[in-house]
């Protein structure tokens, strides 16, 4: 095994890490980064908006070669296998890395529910081009699919899907989409909008089918038949490496605001934290805490603010936006409305409804919804957040 | 130095051809239903003080809403360009810059999943050639061009009445209207 | 090794099925398979024999909407081969991936695979990314036609194949196949892009140079050349989509006969030989049983071009006793024929650039916008208007040009232009406003004391004008009631044209497209003789812009032993009803005919069932049994005229072979096409089977001169550079692919004449306002002045108290005529829309976007309604050149015009095409006409009882 030297280790190398390599190098020239990852870092949000018919042919890629090259950052592709915080160092299985600082920012992995099942063939997981591609290859023997998980990623899945002319079924467990940004009436709006069957408050006891999946069995004793399922529950941090490493964590691993855990000298940032009890598993938010992770590894100061992030889907018949607090309460007012714009100059004609909510508490917004036209989210945007974008 | 280009517009001249509409979209590949530039026909009925033909496109504003609004950096302002660029390579497709854009002007690529609007044809820029939609003007009712060059040429902001208030965003397109006559080509 | 073998038996089984029938037909019964099919059923789904019916079956329309085929997909494809060592074949003519193909290739992978060669993740990637869509997009056609049972099983095993199921028939003796001898192979190098000069043949006013980059044998671009020196060339919108529009995947692909009922769109699939063979035999049939008056050879403007194969087949005809010629062409025939009565000539026009010199541009029936008219005119009308020339516009509807040039708008109900010109004359006359000097030196007519000889008294022009011969006097007040237009208007127009000096009056081709056509082209020229505007710069002779400019190269016909000549608008009664045609009708060289036509070409022509009048008519016609007896068809789709052929050819368009092209007259350039890319499928350019037809008849050297196309182009070419020295060698020219003359003369029509006192080509030598010799035809609606004369299903005619409103057609930039019209994406440009003045929709409840019925005896069409003050009450408006598409019930759902226009009368001196004169009805659509209990399938039906009665609620 032979020994190396850096100054900043940086394990995974997407969202968060490819945003923490970025801060690094803009930190100090002379900074040696090296990234481990286990795959080529894609921009994943994507994998579910490109049309099937093109997969294959679009670039994911988060950054080609010529990014790293440019910015002296090595990338490796390896499995870590432990990290030894005390000793300053962690090891692959060619390697003993000695680092001054560390950054964790291995992701997430899908949540696989655990009915009996999900392992025959036709279930899918979409994590990567190659998954999409054996989507796409099963799409001629499937007639009708179902999508298990109604967030964001299941219904731009159950989308694309239904683009092809499968039956699609969205199969989710709470009693209604997204609960835990939108409020009901909101989520009925959008779902009756979306065009796509989703049944609410299921529990999926398992998948049917001998090698071959070949329908979905409900607690209620329905059978949905389906040649395909998709899984698309969310994700859980990945903090095995973490806990053998004796780091501090919970649902994920545990930070500060300078994204500290609590070993001294590793940081952490992106889909395996968790600040201040949230998970929230979003870009935004892994791009952010990555920049933040970098600054303070290079011994800058940097501090992370969780700015509430918008919900923002888009989609051609059910674009979303939502932000803040949707729901009902004492001395909260709420405003619902069913506007149509007309704005006949535009370069891409655009379907002019929006159903809007707005909720004030007192004087102020504390809330906002937007299904269809979203025009009007930069500027609500900017009243929740209170501060200009 | 900072340049800064953009689309000049006369609405006397314009046949309403929109032979610019679709020379852009062969040039950028675009499925039916995709625009980068678009022929309008504004009629009495929609009410904006403006009754003929409108070649709509991107403003490639000075302070583009969609810079602002994109996460990620994928949309940008070239400065030697002059003009706003998206880098396709940064854009995970949420969609927000089409949201904000007053003009219309960014669409999503349903294709790629990620945001596409005009960028000026760079690559025919680049060979020293103009922007397609110009190009395929048979009455010059569509140019391109610095935007003191456009001034010069009697180009003035866009009416607000039927267009969003430039103070917005402050876009680079002009426009020369013709209530009466006068003026060279 | 099993997953192999099973992979490669199944690419094996479908290739076979898609490559050849027989073949097929064999393997099915040696492997025990369910895919046996007719014949029929095969034809229908591969090779495009049946109208209805249409598979997708190449990877580049498959994975994009709105995709053409041979594109960069396409080419991506062939990539993906090369990359293998695999050399595409073109199956049958198809493009390279044809889903034939594409098996074929897999089916290369899978020997290469059983014989060592690692190609799973190659052949895992291209079924992914081409053969997946390829086949989504066959079964979902598949399921909208109810493709036969057989086809269903075999897209099965394709899908299955893709997904990577197992082969579920046994293992066959797979060893034995033919594929399994052949060789994993190196990879071919990918031939580099290169670029060729196009222009496209196609009918166009303002043809331009283009550029097209060609890699593999795919087009990947086109556009005008926008760096060629000598000229500006900027393309247009139909420029942009001539891949989608001629690189369709809807091409006729082989040549065809009837196999069902003429109309039914049934065909079965022949050989060239066969065709040849059949189209000899017709042409020596129809001379031996009826004669030479029996075979017609439509016109047609599909190819714009030196080389052209109806001329060819009119020479072949000649050579084997003989053919039915016909005069006029459907654009400007009233104008041909009535301008030289005034002028001695229909040469009439100026040069563009006198658009800016004049003062008062008045564009009549006229729009520039739309319609172009050479290169040449809308930069210098662009130019007018920044000079401050004051443009008016007069049109039934605000066109483009109005709408966007004009500084005035005069809507005038169609068919009344005679009435306007004669109160403006009145107007200025009465004022003392005229150019008596002009009128007197250089005209006769206007008054008594400037007639020809041997005519009575109080037949000039001022005696009718000023109500002296008929007690009316053709005021401002008496145009105001037969036009539509306010007196006071038509009273500011006329002095504004009279003071203004110059003054243009430029009339487009739509008022001569009328029953009264001749009279108004004579009442433009009456009133630029009348204000003295003729001859002088800035003015202008009111005839249409047609002027002289270079010689366009020209194929000169054989003669032609039979000198039989009808006006070509009038075809049909030459076909039923021929017994009774004589000289006034306009039959010419013959008194009369010994037989009706019999054996019709329509070759690269949208005639038959499109763009003449009366669609209904020619389809009873065509349905009719012993009229029409042969019907040779060569086009480039199934349009609607092509449905009822009896022999369907498939032609090529400009990007599979080559010619000269010569841009509309007049203008100062010439053309020259380089051939892009084989011929799709199995097409061929008419020359080639008229040679292969004429041999057959012993005429292949009196025919071909022994020249093939290129040769012919050459021979034609040099032809011309004696009338024209300027141009290059013919190898000059080819390589260049456009010539520019230099020395463009400038015109002003008849300068000389007014100048220099050259008398123009009339008999009396002057300008005949009145014409002695029309006069003396004593026909009622061809008088010798050039009056407004009110003709049937005009403005006054009584049979508005059945169907009030006046119809007209307008050109669209959407289409050329009916070019385009079978590619959707242009629809954007406009869509089949019918337009009416809010005072005529809002009592038949019509708002914009409903479905209206519009309609008249001859047939209805159902479109949407577009609601706009654009057009004048009492008028509707249709644009021209939509695809006939008749519903269950015979009710055109495209708007194509001529199923409400008429053909039972043509224009008194032209035996021209009144398309613009129609009477009609328009109705709100209910809901239950649109079910099947309508009135029966009956496609003969034109009248529809409940589409009588009044609009809905």
């Amino acid at each position: 095994m032979r020994n190396e030297r850096v100054d900043v280790l940086i394990l995974g190398g997407g969202a968060a890490g490819h945003s923490a390599a970025q801060a690094v190098r803009e930190c100090g020239e002379d900074t040696s980064i090296l990234m481990i990852s286990q795959e080529e870092a894609i921009l994943r949000p994507l994998l579910t908006k490109a049309s099937l018919r093109q997969a294959g042919g679009v670039p994911l890629r988060m950054a080609e070669e010529a990014w790293y090259r440019d910015r002296r950052i090595e990338w490796r592709k390896e499995t870590v296998k432990g990290i030894f915080p005390e000793r300053h160092c962690a090891e692959t299985e060619t390697a003993r890395i000695f680092y001054h600082k560390c950054i964790y920012a291995l992701g997430s992995e899908p949540f696989l529910p655990s009915f009996p099942g999900n392992g025959l063939d036709g279930v899918f997981t979409l994590r990567s081009a190659d998954d999409i591609a054996a989507v796409k290859r099963r799409l001629l023997c499937t007639k009708d699919a179902v999508v298990i998980g109604g967030g964001v990623v299941g219904v731009e899945a159950g989308e694309l899907l239904a683009e092809y002319g499968v039956g699609v079924t969205i199969l989710e467990s709470q009693r209604w989409m997204m609960p835990r940004v939108l409020d009901r009436a909101t989520a009925e709006e959008y779902r009756r909008r979306l065009g796509i069957r989703v049944e609410t408050g299921v529990t999926i006891e398992r998948l049917t089918g001998d090698r071959s999946v070949t329908g979905a069995a409900l607690a209620d004793g329905r059978t949905i038949p389906c040649q395909m399922v998709i899984i698309s529950c969310g994700v859980r941090a990945n903090t095995e490496l973490a806990l053998s490493s004796g780091l501090d964590v919970r649902r994920g691993v545990v930070v500060s605001e300078r994204m500290e855990t609590s070993a001294p000298g590793v940081y952490a940032c992106g889909d395996c934290t968790e600040y201040q009890g949230e998970c929230p598993a979003l870009w935004r938010t892994a791009r952010e805490q990555g920049r933040v992770a970098g600054l303070n590894a290079c011994g800058r100061n940097g501090s992370y603010k969780a700015v509430p992030s918008p919900i923002l889907f888009y989609s051609k018949d059910a674009p979303l936006f939502a932000l803040g607090d949707l729901s009902e309460g004492k001395g909260r007012r709420i405003e619902t409305a069913r506007t149509s714009l007309e704005r006949p100059f535009l370069v891409a004609p655009r379907q002019g409804e929006a159903y809007s909510r707005m909720v004030y508490s007192g004087e102020r917004l504390i809330g906002a919804a937007l299904v269809g036209d979203l025009s009007a989210m930069s500027e609500l945007q900017q009243q929740i957040t209170g501060e200009a974008e | 130095m900072m340049k800064r280009y953009g689309f000049l517009f006369d609405t006397a001249v314009c046949v309403g051809c929109r032979a610019c509409q679709f020379a852009c979209r062969e040039e950028n590949g675009l499925i039916p239903g995709s625009y980068f530039r678009r022929v309008l026909l504004l009629e009495p009925e929609h009410r904006l003080g403006y009754t003929g033909f409108y070649s709509a496109g991107c403003a490639h504003c000075q302070e583009p809403a969609c810079v602002k609004a994109c996460p990620n950096g994928a949309m940008y302002r070239d400065e030697e360009q002059g003009v706003v660029l998206h880098n396709d390579g940064r854009c995970i497709g949420c969609g927000a810059c089409v949201w904000a854009c007053p003009y219309g002007a960014v669409s999503v690529d349903c294709e790629k999943g990620k945001a596409h609007k005009c960028s000026s044809c760079l690559s025919r820029r680049e060979q020293g050639r103009s922007p397609a939609c110009t190009a395929a003007c048979p009455t010059g009712a569509l140019r391109f061009g610095p935007v003191e060059d456009l001034e010069k040429a009697g180009g003035r902001l866009p009416p607000a009445e039927y267009l969003p208030d430039g103070g917005r965003t402050n876009p680079s397109f002009r426009v020369r209207d013709h209530a009466g006559k006068g003026g060279e080509p | 090794m099993a997953q192999l073998w099973q992979e490669y038996v199944r690419w094996h089984v479908l290739r076979v099925f898609f490559e050849d029938y027989r073949a097929w037909i064999g393997l099915c019964q040696t492997m025990g398979l369910p895919g046996v099919l007719d014949i029929q059923e095969y034809e229908a789904v591969l090779y495009g024999t049946r109208a209805d019916v249409y598979i997708p079956l190449w990877a580049s329309v498959c994975k994009r909407p709105g995709a053409a085929l041979l594109d960069a997909t396409t080419r991506d494809v062939i990539a993906c081969y090369k990359k293998m060592g695999y050399q595409p074949i073109r199956m049958d003519g198809n493009p390279p991936d044809y889903v034939g193909e594409q098996c074929r290739f897999l089916e290369y992978l899978s020997v290469c695979a059983l014989k060592g060669r690692d190609t799973a993740g190659e052949a895992s990637a291209f079924v992914t990314e081409y053969l997946s869509e390829t086949v989504h997009e066959m079964r979902k056609a598949a399921g909208g036609c109810e493709a036969p049972e057989a086809f269903c099983w075999v897209l099965r095993q394709a899908a299955d194949g893709v997904c990577g199921k197992p082969w579920p028939y046994g293992e066959p003796a797979w060893r034995e196949f033919d594929s399994f001898s052949w060789e994993p192979l190196p990879p071919i190098p990918l031939e580099k892009p290169y670029t060729t000069t196009r222009a496209s043949f196609c009918d166009c006013g303002r043809k331009c140079k283009m550029i097209a980059v060609i890699q593999e044998g795919c087009v990947l671009s086109i556009g005008p050349d926008e760096q060629f020196p000598h000229k500006k060339f900027t393309g247009c919108a139909r420029g942009r989509q001539y891949r989608q529009t001629f690189l369709s995947p809807h091409r006729l692909r082989y040549p065809m006969l009837r196999a069902g009922e003429r109309g039914e769109g049934r065909f079965r699939r022949i050989s060239w030989e066969e065709a040849e063979a059949w189209t000899a035999r017709a042409i020596r049939a129809t001379q031996r049983t009826w004669g030479p008056g029996s075979r017609y050879v439509m016109p047609g403007s599909g190819v714009g071009a030196l080389v052209r194969g109806d001329r060819f087949m009119k020479d072949l005809l000649a050579l084997t006793g003989g053919y039915l010629n016909y005069y006029n062409y459907y654009s400007a025939a009233c104008a041909e024929h009535a301008l030289p009565y005034v002028y001695g000539t229909d040469v009439c026009g100026s040069s563009e650039e006198e658009l800016w010199k004049t003062k008062l541009l008045i564009l009549w029936g006229h729009n520039p916008a739309n319609t172009i008219w050479g290169d040449a005119f809308l930069p210098n009308l662009a130019k007018a208007k920044a000079k401050g020339v004051r443009i008016v516009v007069i049109d039934p509807r605000q066109s483009e040009t109005a709408l966007q040039y004009a500084d005035q708008w005069i809507g005038i109900r169609p068919s009344t232009d005679g009435a306007l010109c004669d109160a403006m004359a009145y107007e200025i006359w009465s004022r003392g406003l005229q150019d008596q000097v002009f009128m007197d030196r250089f005209c006769i007519g206007f008054d008594e004391d400037h007639m020809p000889e041997g005519v009575a008294g109080g037949e000039s022009y001022q005696e009718y004008l000023f109500g002296r011969k008929d007690g009316v006097i053709k005021n401002a007040e008496w145009a105001q009631e037969i036009t539509g237009i306010p007196a006071e208007t038509i009273r500011q127009l006329a002095i504004e044209y009279a003071v203004t000096k110059p003054a243009w009056l430029l009339p487009g081709l739509g008022p001569q497209r009328t029953m009264n056509g001749e009279q108004n082209c004579r009442g433009f020229a009456m009133l630029a003789a009348l204000t003295g505007n003729v001859g002088k710069s800035g003015g202008g002779s009111g005839g249409y812009l047609n002027r002289h400019g270079h010689q366009v190269p020209g194929y000169k016909l054989a003669e032609n032993p039979y000198p039989g000549q009808i006006p070509s608008f009038l075809w049909p009664r030459a076909a039923d009803g021929w017994e009774t045609f004589q000289a006034s009708d306009g039959l010419r060289g013959v008194p009369k005919l010994d037989t009706g036509i019999k054996m019709i070409f329509s070759l690269a022509s949208g005639m038959l069932a499109g763009q003449h009048s009366n669609i209904n008519e020619t389809v009873r016609l065509l349905t009719a049994p012993d009229k029409v007896e042969y019907l040779i068809v060569s086009d480039l789709f199934m349009t609607p005229g092509a449905r009822y052929a009896d022999l369907l050819l498939p032609g090529v368009s400009f990007f599979e072979t080559e010619n000269v092209v010569p841009p509309w007259n007049a203008s100062d350039y010439l053309l020259f096409n380089q051939q892009a890319i084989a011929p799709l499928f199995g097409g061929r350019f008419e020359y080639e089977w008229a040679r292969g037809t004429a041999a057959l008849l012993g005429q292949a050297d009196a025919l071909c001169k022994g020249r093939d196309i290129r040769q012919w182009l050459e021979a034609l070419y040099n032809a011309h550079r004696a009338l024209e020295p300027e141009l290059p060698d013919y190898g000059t020219f080819r390589r260049l692919g456009c010539y520019v003359y230099r020395d463009s003369p400038y015109e002003i029509a008849f300068q000389e004449q007014i100048e220099k006192g050259v008398p123009f080509a009339t008999p009396s030598g002057k300008i005949e306002i009145f014409s002695k010799r029309l006069f003396d035809r004593q026909q009622p609606d061809l008088p010798g002045i050039p009056c407004y004369t009110p003709c049937a299903e005009g403005a006054q005619d009584p049979l508005r108290e059945k169907y009030p409103l006046q119809l007209i057609g307008y050109h669209t930039n959407r289409r050329c005529h009916s070019i385009h019209d079978n590619n959707p994406q242009l629809d954007e440009l406009e869509g089949p829309a019918l337009w009416l003045n809010p005072e005529d929709a809002a009592p038949r409840g019509i708002q914009s976007g409903a479905l209206v019925d519009v309609f008249n005896d001859r047939g209805c069409i159902r479109i949407p309604a577009k609601v706009t003050r654009r057009i004048v009450p009492g008028c509707v408006a249709l644009s021209e050149g939509g695809w006939y598409t008749p519903d269950k019930n015979g009710v055109d759902r495209r708007g194509s015009i001529n199923v409400l226009t008429m053909t039972h009368k043509a224009t008194p001196l032209a035996k021209a095409n009144p398309q613009h004169t129609n009477l009609v009805q328009a109705a709100r659509s209910s809901a239950c006409i649109g079910s099947d209990d309508g009135p029966g399938a009956n496609q003969n039906s034109s009248k529809s009882q409940h589409f009588f009665g009044h609009p809905a609620q």
